[in-house]
């Protein structure tokens, strides 16, 4: 990725005090893409947003919006909220409780000296797009949770701003109405195709809406990639555990061949390896899908017993247990398992990342 | 997270917000009954002997035909209080007590706002040496007795130094030394009006491009109303009863109805004095009413459940 990139943040650096906020962040986003910010709370998701958006300034570093530098610690700019080209849907909405709903739109749009027909125009237009039509005189408290959240909304998108930024919108919604909001601002953000960063703890929310994620942790960037990828290939230890529910099950590994091929010794067994890292040992790291159980033993197959039977529905998740190793798999509903049952475990070796014990960046192939 | 811990007083956030009303259920009758008897004994019944005391045509003598409206409406007559008119009839009264008006509703808006931009800095910038520096100093006047503010006043601006104009005699300089003294409680009232705002409702109005006055005015303002209004109320109320700071101030141009009522009561005339003292009451209601029927905005009414 190179010069086409629409926003850009550089060498970010963000101190409260002792604490860092945000250390060396550096993130191309390009332009129309889906930027979901996401990690554990107090990882620096929000801060970074804000320093996006001017609301808090940042120590070091430099961030660019299109083709306008809007800080830099080198140059010494600042440029305040206003002038970013960028608006923001709050957590808690932010709307002005004194103002009903057709003023709480306008607000932005009277400072920008529009008149009144365009204003008019506008604001009925948005409403009516997020189907909120009719209730323009109405104050916040008097609108629910869900429509205090469109006005928020509505008033974002009456601005056009080339960059929405939104901070964690659908996390005071109650769970029906997030799922069904998160699909009306996916079809949002492609109808309208600015440029959105969005931070959120929901990793569910960050794998259905995102182009592209950025993990976080500690105020440092532990990944960037399209949600398929960072779900299949977690880039170290901390994203492979952080993402995916039920966690990653996590195996202390030697490899070794033999004359079967190339396998993998975990502590009293082992399994064919479609690939042998050049280590001592590593951790394999393989999603509850990538399991089978079999209720007959099969060649290199494991024998486990059940440890307990979690069913969610369409898919049931097993745990089960072998000496100290535990592992999760997750099934469809078909096969019926009974506790303490003995079961041949099947894992898709191709499916198994080898992460380093020390540090617990992914091993790459060696080619 | 950093920096939450403190917005846990935020009430105005951005979602709206309603009143709720604790019904007392059978209480009702014995709480009235107890909060109405402290009321009478606590604040009507002083101002009633204060009343009586005011139509004694001579003072102490406590019989029906001792009882005049001298005080109040009689025209000057030499035998009486050294040919002081009655109260509605004295030209110095009135003049008084439009100057004690136009003093204190001056000095409590000029205060209210004041204190609101103090308590803004104080807020918003909690974390820099300003702020710190603010909440201090407008402590100070606090500390000082009111007669030692008036003599620091009076020495400050007998006579022009530099810039600084001789604001001895003027009416600026009373209205000045009452802002300052009532900073202690102003900036008070202003840093808790601006701490009830959200701070992201201004966040919100910064990102639409409202210069730091422009949100003060469409976002601050109107939602610290209630706050500054009440504010201004105590400051109101404090200013029209207000004698220390500003006696030494006072010339014969500026008197206002408290200093009056001060010399009155050493001249001996005690009754022109508490009538003048009562008059002060009487404008104080009014002038309070007048705020709370002003203060009764919007918000207000938002706060009583939109009705």
């Amino acid at each position: 990725m190179t010069s086409s990139a629409f926003l850009t943040v550089s060498e970010l650096v963000k101190r409260f005090g002792e604490v860092v906020a945000i250390n060396h962040v550096n993130a191309e986003i390009e332009p129309g893409e889906f930027f979901v910010l996401l990690g554990p709370s107090g990882c620096g998701k929000t801060t970074l947003l804000r320093c996006i958006a001017g609301l808090e300034q940042p120590d070091e570093g430099r961030i660019v919006i299109g083709d306008k530098t809007v800080f830099s610690s080198d140059d010494d700019i600042v440029l305040p909220p206003g002038r970013r080209n960028v608006d923001m849907v709050f957590q808690s909405y932010a709307l002005w409780p004194h103002m009903n709903t057709f003023e709480n739109i306008a607000f932005g749009l009277k400072l920008k000296k529009m008149s009144h027909t365009e204003i008019k125009r506008r604001v009925d237009q948005v409403l009516s797009d997020l189907g909120m039509d009719g209730l323009q005189k109405r104050f916040p408290f008097e609108l629910s949770g869900g429509q205090q959240q469109r006005v928020a909304l509505a008033r974002l998108l009456a601005n056009q701003p080339p960059v929405f930024l939104m901070d964690e919108p659908l996390s005071n919604l109650d769970a029906r109405l997030r799922l069904d909001m998160r699909s009306e601002l996916k079809r949002l953000h492609h109808d309208a195709g600015a440029t959105t960063v969005y931070v959120t703890h929901d990793q569910t929310e960050a794998l259905t809406m995102a182009s592209r994620v950025v993990v976080m942790d500690k105020g440092v960037i532990q990944q960037i990639a399209p949600p398929e990828e960072l779900y299949a290939t977690p880039a170290n230890l901390f994203v492979a555990e952080f993402i995916g529910a039920p966690r990653i099950n996590l195996l202390r590994a030697r490899p070794f061949s033999d004359a079967t091929g190339n396998r993998l010794q975990m502590e009293d067994f082992s399994i064919p390896a479609a690939w042998l890292p050049d280590r001592e040992e590593v951790i394999a790291g393989v999603r509850p899908e990538n399991i089978t159980l079999h209720t007959d033993g099969a060649p290199d197959t494991v024998q486990f017993s059940v440890y307990a039977v979690l069913p969610a529905g369409p898919e049931v998740f097993v745990h089960v247990v072998r000496g100290d190793t535990t592992l999760v798999v997750r099934m469809g509903p078909g096969l019926k398992l009974d506790m303490d049952q003995q079961v041949w475990v099947d894992i898709d070796a191709s499916a198994i990342n080898y992460y380093e014990v020390e540090g617990g960046e992914l091993v790459a192939p060696s080619t | 997270m950093l920096g939450k811990g403190s917005r846990k007083f935020e009430i105005i956030g951005g979602k709206g917000f309603k009143a709720r009303l604790a019904p007392l259920g059978r209480w009702r009758w014995p709480v009235f009954a107890i909060v109405s008897a402290f009321i009478l004994a606590a604040g009507v019944s002083p101002i009633a002997l204060l009343g009586y005391q005011s139509v004694m045509l001579i003072d102490g003598q406590y019989g029906l035909s001792n009882l005049t409206l001298h005080y109040w409406i009689g025209p000057s007559d030499p035998a009486i209080a050294f040919g002081s008119p009655g109260l509605f009839r004295s030209a110095a009264i009135l003049g008084g007590a439009w100057n004690s008006i136009r003093f204190a509703v001056t000095a409590s808006f000029i205060a209210a706002l004041v204190g609101l931009v103090i308590g803004y800095i104080v807020v918003r910038r909690r974390k820099s040496w300003l702020s710190k520096l603010l909440n201090q100093i407008s402590f100070l006047p606090y500390l000082f007795p009111g007669i030692a503010f008036g003599a620091m006043y009076l020495s400050m601006f007998a006579v022009r130094r530099g810039p600084v104009p001789a604001l001895y005699g003027t009416f600026a300089l009373i209205v000045l030394v009452a802002v300052v003294k009532r900073l202690p409680y102003t900036t008070r009232t202003g840093s808790s009006a601006i701490a009830q705002i959200g701070q992201e409702l201004e966040e919100a109005a910064a990102l639409q491009g409202a210069s730091w006055l422009n949100r003060l005015r469409h976002i601050v303002i109107p939602l610290a109303t209630s706050g500054i209004v009440s504010g201004m109320m105590v400051t109101f109320v404090g200013l029209m009863r207000t004698l220390a700071p500003i006696i030494l101030l006072i010339t014969p141009s500026t008197r206002v109805l408290m200093t009056m009522a001060y010399r009155y009561a050493e001249d001996d005339i005690t009754q022109l004095s508490n009538a003048l003292v009562l008059f002060v009451t009487l404008i104080t209601i009014v002038g309070e009413l007048i705020v709370w029927r002003l203060g009764r905005g919007r918000l207000s009414r938002m706060r009583e459940g939109g009705h």
